[in-house]
């Protein structure tokens, strides 16, 4: 199969269709759309194109013209080519449309946070659809290129939230991608090679996409604590923490103020714009451990789609440890 | 009548406007199953200490009409596993026989069918999951049941996206909102499995049943129960709700200011 | 004139057909029931309310107050359910002084549904009524649309399922006052942890006749928060600020009348939220 798998290319239509978005990652936020919205002619089609050959910016355009509905469109666009009369529906190149809507949402959260010689990875064990609780123990980490079923001998761990068999399918197919690394060259997968392999899979499924926000986490050729974000479509960023999923951004915040030392200052060390920022400390393990937790007994405490167990798998240069713990159940 | 013979015997133009083509698709993504049509209702689980225990009612629903009051939904896939479906028939009956052909397939091999009832919802799950790909998907719900390779009890659930989850009480349809809650009152998320035994979960999918059959009107008081242990799988087809109470509706008397 | 203001109703009307989203109702995706025994009847209800997935308010009121001897749990939107409670219970009390007598459950049920039933359903108002009056014991449900529904148990909300699946396989005829509240507050406890949009703690209304109402508010707690690992304290002069201006006690008195209170700390009412030492 080539670089980019079209085989689904009339799907992305559904992005448009529905109104729930992928959370792009954005960089140029508005700045196309006014061409779209004054020649809203074959919308999608020049979507496509735009987001196939400017990937940097694949931007809320889609989003934007879901916004407008039918109707407007129709105002808007002369799709059909023909003057009618307006009780006789414009029938031509009027294709009808599936209502099966190939997502869901299965709710939960997670977060990775890294330090000197250690990388966290943690996530909420709930699994939901709507208002339902599907299963109070899924576990969303997963050991990535092991010897056996069980994960034994990985050094590699992703996470994933959003659409649960997305997720599935695509730690097996990270897994198998890694195990065949392995066998191939006789050594282990780095994890910036397996980070950047993650991406190239996610972005195969450009015009289809994995609904889910990935994280892998590992240590780096010098044993520093590695992690890696992902969106959906495959734009990855190294970072030192990350949540995602349901309660991001609930957490998001704590962590960019505990773990960076945002918006904290040092007392008293200067006047107004003097003031001098408080610098960010590497954590201990145990500190990250603890702040981990923390993040997810107050997601769990004002998000309904969190909660049940708590995850966490930590990579050290000894191994990879799992740890569960209790969260509330309501 | 016009001079052109492909026109002939069609509908006229100046009459009765140009054809529709859109009902004619030529290009576009082509019609697969978008709604189901012939549907049943909830499959419940439960696993006990030494094996699980699986029911379902015989009801087919065509929309709000109870159309087939004697469908059987529990499956045998060989000897040592049960799937239960809810969801379309037909989608259903489709993957029944796909099943079969593999049991039959692994059969004639040396080692004959080795498949667990693990290895058979991953499969489902998967055959689920591209055919959702391909937004063609069946449209079912199920329940695998059966043991893993480990030999543990194995329950575990999959829909027609793809999705999976397992936990020690399932139930899909009506019965995910019915029946669960009566189930992880029972039986808590942490109780060890030691602690259900094969009497308890047994009377307690009965009692889920018959509370799914006072509340969801796509159901009905005939049911199939299948018991898998290690000794087999054994299936009751014919079963009947027993022991319902009406008793709440006594003292019933219209559903405001009417008394008698 | 009374009733509501449509003066924005084209406007808003436009703005949503342009795409601008409704705004977001705080609703009390709740979970709420309902019992008779044989000297009374019993409503609970959870204490979630939320905005969408996130928890708006941890432990809200939901049982309202109608008169000493009906109360009611509502369901659907908070503001709604809050409202319409109050207007009915308002009403009662002017019908039960000009008519001199108790008021009646049918009544304030009647007076609920019709009302509701005027604002074909833009009222969301799902409401469990129930009270003790001349005639007896009255358990109803009233649904935004106006319908109602009489019976001895009754839930409502979107965890009305996972509760009424108890009343289901536990209940049964002549319940005593202490049966009734166990069987109303395992039913809530099922919504709690079974539906997303109901959690946190129990709380219940047990009316009886020549009996004081009692509401047991938060009969039951299930759900406290455990204690945090780290201590999120930050020093004084953490926040950066770019000016600051003291304001002395004798300067405001310039402005506003200044009462100094005793440091009693009876005399805060509310919750006191909860900080870090």
């Amino acid at each position: 199969m080539g670089p980019v798998n079209f085989s689904n290319l009339s799907m992305s239509n559904l992005t448009s269709r529905n109104k729930r978005q992928l959370p792009h990652r954005v960089r140029h936020p508005a700045s196309l759309l006014s061409i779209f919205q004054n020649s809203p002619i074959s919308r999608i089609f020049y979507i496509q194109h735009f987001n196939l050959f400017l990937s940097s910016c694949h931007c809320d355009i889609v989003s934007r013209s879901s916004s407008i509905s039918p109707k407007m469109t129709s105002l808007m666009g002369n799709q059909s080519g023909t003057i009618g009369y307006s009780f006789s529906e414009p029938t031509s190149a009027n294709v009808k449309q599936h209502s099966f809507y190939p997502y869901t949402d299965n709710g939960g959260s997670t977060l990775g946070i890294t330090g000197a010689d250690f990388a966290i990875l943690a996530g909420d064990t709930r699994s939901t659809s709507g208002y339902n609780i599907n299963s109070r123990m899924v576990p969303k980490v997963f050991k990535i290129g092991g010897d056996d079923e069980t994960g034994e001998g990985a050094t590699i761990i992703l996470s994933v939230v959003g659409f649960a068999a997305d997720g599935n399918a695509l730690k097996e197919k990270l897994d198998t991608v890694v195990k065949m690394y392995k066998y191939q060259h006789g050594k282990s997968m780095s994890v910036s090679a397996c980070a950047q392999r993650l991406s190239t899979i996610l972005y195969e499924k450009r015009f289809f996409p994995y609904y889910v926000h990935a994280i892998l986490a590992g240590l780096d050729e010098e044993g520093v604590g590695a992690l890696y974000s992902y969106d959906p479509v495959g734009s990855y960023e190294r970072e030192q923490c990350r949540a995602a999923g349901a309660a991001s951004s609930l957490i998001m915040p704590f962590l960019d103020n505990q773990v960076n030392s945002k918006n904290q200052y040092i007392p008293g060390s200067g006047e107004g714009h003097a003031l001098v920022p408080k610098k960010a400390e590497p954590l201990d393990k145990e500190t990250a451990k603890k702040l981990v937790q923390d993040a997810f007994t107050s997601a769990v405490e004002r998000h309904i789609e969190v909660g049940d167990g708590l995850q966490m798998v930590i990579v050290t240069r000894e191994g990879i440890e799992e740890v569960f713990h209790a969260l509330k159940q309501d | 009548m016009n001079h052109f013979p492909e026109a002939w015997g069609r509908p006229r133009n100046d009459v009765y406007g140009a054809y529709d083509h859109s009902y004619l698709q030529t290009t576009g993504p082509k019609a697969h199953t978008s709604s189901p049509a012939v549907t049943g209702t909830s499959v419940v689980g439960v696993k006990f200490n030494g094996g699980v225990v699986i029911a379902t009612d015989n009801l087919a629903s065509y929309g709000s009409l109870a159309r087939f009051s004697d469908v059987k939904r529990l499956r045998k896939f060989g000897d040592k596993a049960m799937v239960g479906f809810g969801g379309d028939v037909s989608d259903m009956q489709y993957l029944d026989r796909l099943l079969d052909s593999m049991d039959i397939k692994e059969n004639y091999s040396p080692h004959g069918n080795m498949l667990n009832a693990k290895n058979l919802h991953t499969y489902l799950a998967k055959v689920f999951y591209k055919r959702r790909s391909e937004f063609n998907p069946l449209w079912n719900h199920v329940l695998v049941a059966g043991f893993d390779a480990e030999g543990e009890p194995f329950l575990s659930s999959a829909d027609l996206l793809g999705t999976t989850f397992s936990a020690p009480h399932l139930a899909t349809g009506f019965g995910a909102h019915l029946a669960v809650p009566i189930l992880r009152r029972k039986f808590p998320e942490g109780t060890p499995l030691e602690q259900v035994s094969k009497e308890d979960a047994i009377e307690a999918l009965k009692e889920c049943l018959k509370v799914l059959f006072y509340r969801d009107a796509r159901s009905t008081d005939k049911y199939s129960i299948a018991v898998i242990t290690k000794d087999g799988i054994e299936l009751k087809e014919d079963e009947q709700i027993q022991g319902q109470s009406w008793a709440f509706a006594e003292r019933i008397r219209g559903y405001g200011a009417q008394t008698a | 004139m009374p009733g509501f203001d449509f003066t924005n109703y084209n406007r808003n009307a436009a703005l949503h057909a342009r795409g601008v989203p409704l705004p977001k109702a705080t609703s009390t995706g709740t979970t709420i029931v309902g019992c008779v025994y044989d000297k009374g009847v019993v409503i609970a209800a959870d204490t979630r309310a939320t905005s969408g997935p996130i928890v708006a308010d941890k432990n809200c009121e939901k049982l309202h107050y109608i008169a000493p001897k009906i109360w009611c749990a509502g369901a659907g939107t908070a503001a709604d359910t809050e409202f319409t409670t109050a207007l009915i219970s308002s009403n009662v009390e002017l019908h039960s002084l000009s008519t001199g007598r108790d008021p009646r459950v049918i009544t304030c049920m009647t007076m609920l549904k019709q009302h509701l039933f005027r604002y074909q359903g833009h009222i969301g108002a799902y409401l469990v009524v129930a009270g003790v009056d001349p005639t007896g014991t009255g358990l109803y449900t009233v649904h935004a649309h106006g319908s109602t529904d009489k019976l001895p148990y009754v839930t409502m909300g979107s965890g009305s399922l996972a509760a009424m699946s108890v009343f289901e396989s536990t209940w049964q005829p002549n319940l005593d006052r202490q049966g009734a509240i166990d069987i109303c507050a395992e039913a809530i406890k099922a919504g709690i942890f079974n539906d997303l949009g109901s959690g946190s703690n129990v709380d219940v209304c047990v009316i009886e006749k020549d009996q004081p109402t009692q509401l047991l508010r938060n009969y039951m707690k299930p759900n406290e928060r455990p204690q945090k690992e780290r201590n999120y304290r930050f020093p004084r002069g953490t926040t950066a600020y770019l000016d600051q201006r003291v304001i002395s006690k004798e300067d405001m008195k310039k402005y506003v009348t200044i009462e100094t209170l005793s440091g009693d700390d009876n005399l805060a009412t509310g919750d006191s939220m909860e900080v870090d030492t």
